[in-house]
This record gives structure tokens, C-alpha cells and sequence, in this order.
């Protein structure tokens, strides 16, 4: 737990708002310690803005050239963009509720939802390749889960034997 | 130009990792204040970093072929941990690794059905 600490310091040297907080950091490991939920269905609600994003960009992009002046008069993609930067805002929520490596991988599913979008709204059809692919991804995703859970557990067991 | 288009992605899939690693050191301010959040120096140098990479996969999906670009893209998930590793030394066991292999490969098959 002393080295977690450290670390949390060491990120955050320059500023003032979280040495405030350096007494409740105890705390703050604790919560740490396990994927909220709240936070896995925010990362969720930004997979869905995501893969909206993603549709709106490959609309966009059917007329762009690399002329930026007619990127930006282009409303899919700035619209797509801004949905992107939300997304981005959320991020930052939805990161306090557990591990950098096991809620960003959820936005792997975009792969999946974009293409199930860009079933129903653009009309693309989906192949066995294509259901292998969101089977394994889905899947893969599963298994960050379980391993998240199962590091904890371990981490968890080996603090509680040390003295 | 397809190997441009490859570089492109791979540039824009190491920048999403390191543009979620400034989301991630920002999660930790307790505030709640949207404002200061956003004008945060962090975090305009995270959301600079996640804008270009975004507009580099967008350029490249014009130019290369998405069934080779998808699965390039798909490595952003080995970046993030490794900067996960790196930079909160979170801990990644096999069980974590092996889910990102699965992506990966979820998102060559997906990309072969393209």
C-alpha cells in the first residue's frame, strides 16, 4: 500500500489541489482497489458516444481532402469531434472509479457497436469474420474483467500476510 | 501510400494511449468543477494529443485499407497498458494480457470481414 501512495504523489507533485488531500490518500487506495461499476457503464455510455462519432466521421470523410478549411465547414465530422471530446470529459470521471488498464479496454467495444451502426443506419452487412471478431473482442474484454478481479484478490491476500 | 497510411495509425494509436494516460492523472483531482478540469494544463495537453490522433486515423482510414488499419489501431490497448505499468504501476497479469490479445485479434477478424 506504501508504494501505491508514492506513486499517487509522484503524479502529482505540481499540485497543490491534491496535497490537500494527502490524508484522505489512505482512503483513496481503497477505492481504488476494485472496478466500481458506475464507473465500467461510463465507460460504456462513452462507447456508445464513440461509435456515433466514428459513424459520423465515416460519413464526413466520404468528401474530405486534406483542404482543413473544408474539414471544418464539414458538420458530420466537426460534430463527430465534438461527441469525441465529450467522450474524452466523461473519460476522466469514469477513470476515478478504477484502473487505467482495465476500463480503457472497454472502448474496445466501439469495434462492435460501430459495426452494428453501420449495420443498421448505413446498411453494411455483418460476416462470420465479423462475428468471430466481435465474439473475441467481447470476450477478451471479459477476461480483463476476471483478471482485474483476480489481481486485486491476490494483491489483496499478499498485503494481508505481510506484517 | 498504404505504408503511410500504416505509420498514420500507428502514430495515432500511441497518441490515444498517451492522451488517456493525462485523462487518467487528471481523474485524480477531487474536484468536480468542470471549468477547472478543462482549463487544466493537463488536460489540454491530453485533449491536444487524443484531437491529433484522432484526426491522423481519420486521415489514414482515407488513404489505407481499414482491414490492415483496424488491427494497428487496435494496439492502443498494449500502449495504454504499458503506460498504465509505467506510469500508476498498475498490475497486468496473464489473465489482463491475454483479454488484449483478444482484442487485437477480434479486430483483425473484423477487419478481415470488411
Amino acid at each position: 500500500m506504501k508504494s501505491k501512495i508514492k506513486v499517487y504523489n509522484d503524479n502529482h507533485k505540481a499540485d497543490s489541489t491534491v496535497e490537500i488531500h494527502k490524508a484522505s490518500s489512505a482512503d483513496d487506495n481503497s477505492m481504488q482497489r476494485t472496478t466500481k461499476p458506475w464507473a465500467v457503464m461510463l465507460v460504456l455510455f462513452c462507447t456508445i458516444i464513440m461509435s456515433f462519432s466514428q459513424i459520423l466521421w465515416k460519413i464526413g470523410s466520404a468528401s474530405l481532402g486534406l483542404d482543413i478549411f473544408k474539414a471544418l465547414a464539414d458538420l458530420p465530422l466537426v460534430f463527430g469531434f465534438l461527441l469525441y471530446g465529450l467522450c474524452a470529459v466523461l473519460l476522466i470521471f469514469a477513470l476515478r472509479g478504477g484502473d487505467l488498464s482495465t476500463l480503457y479496454p472497454v472502448l474496445a467495444l466501439s469495434f462492435v457497436l460501430t459495426n452494428l451502426l453501420a449495420w443498421l443506419i448505413l446498411g453494411e452487412d455483418i460476416n462470420l469474420f465479423k462475428w468471430i471478431g466481435i465474439f473475441s473482442i467481447v470476450a477478451g474484454i471479459s477476461f480483463i474483467g476476471i483478471g482485474s478481479r483476480n489481481s486485486h484478490h491476490i494483491k489483496n491476500r499478499g498485503e494481508a500476510g505481510l506484517p | 501510400m498504404s505504408m503511410f497510411a500504416v505509420l498514420l495509425v500507428l502514430l495515432s494509436s500511441v497518441g490515444n494511449g498517451a492522451g488517456s494516460v493525462f485523462l487518467k492523472k487528471l481523474s485524480f483531482k477531487k474536484t468536480n468543477n468542470i471549468l477547472s478540469l478543462l482549463l487544466n494544463r493537463t488536460f489540454i495537453l491530453g485533449i491536444t494529443i487524443y484531437a491529433t490522433a484522432a484526426v491522423l486515423y481519420v486521415i489514414a482510414l482515407k488513404y489505407g485499407d481499414i482491414s490492415v488499419l483496424y488491427p494497428i489501431a487496435a494496439t492502443q490497448y498494449i500502449w495504454v497498458c504499458i503506460f498504465a505499468v509505467r506510469f500508476f504501476r498498475e498490475k497486468i497479469n496473464i489473465l489482463k494480457w491475454s483479454g488484449i490479445i483478444m482484442i487485437i485479434a477480434g479486430a483483425v477478424f473484423i477487419g478481415l470481414g470488411l
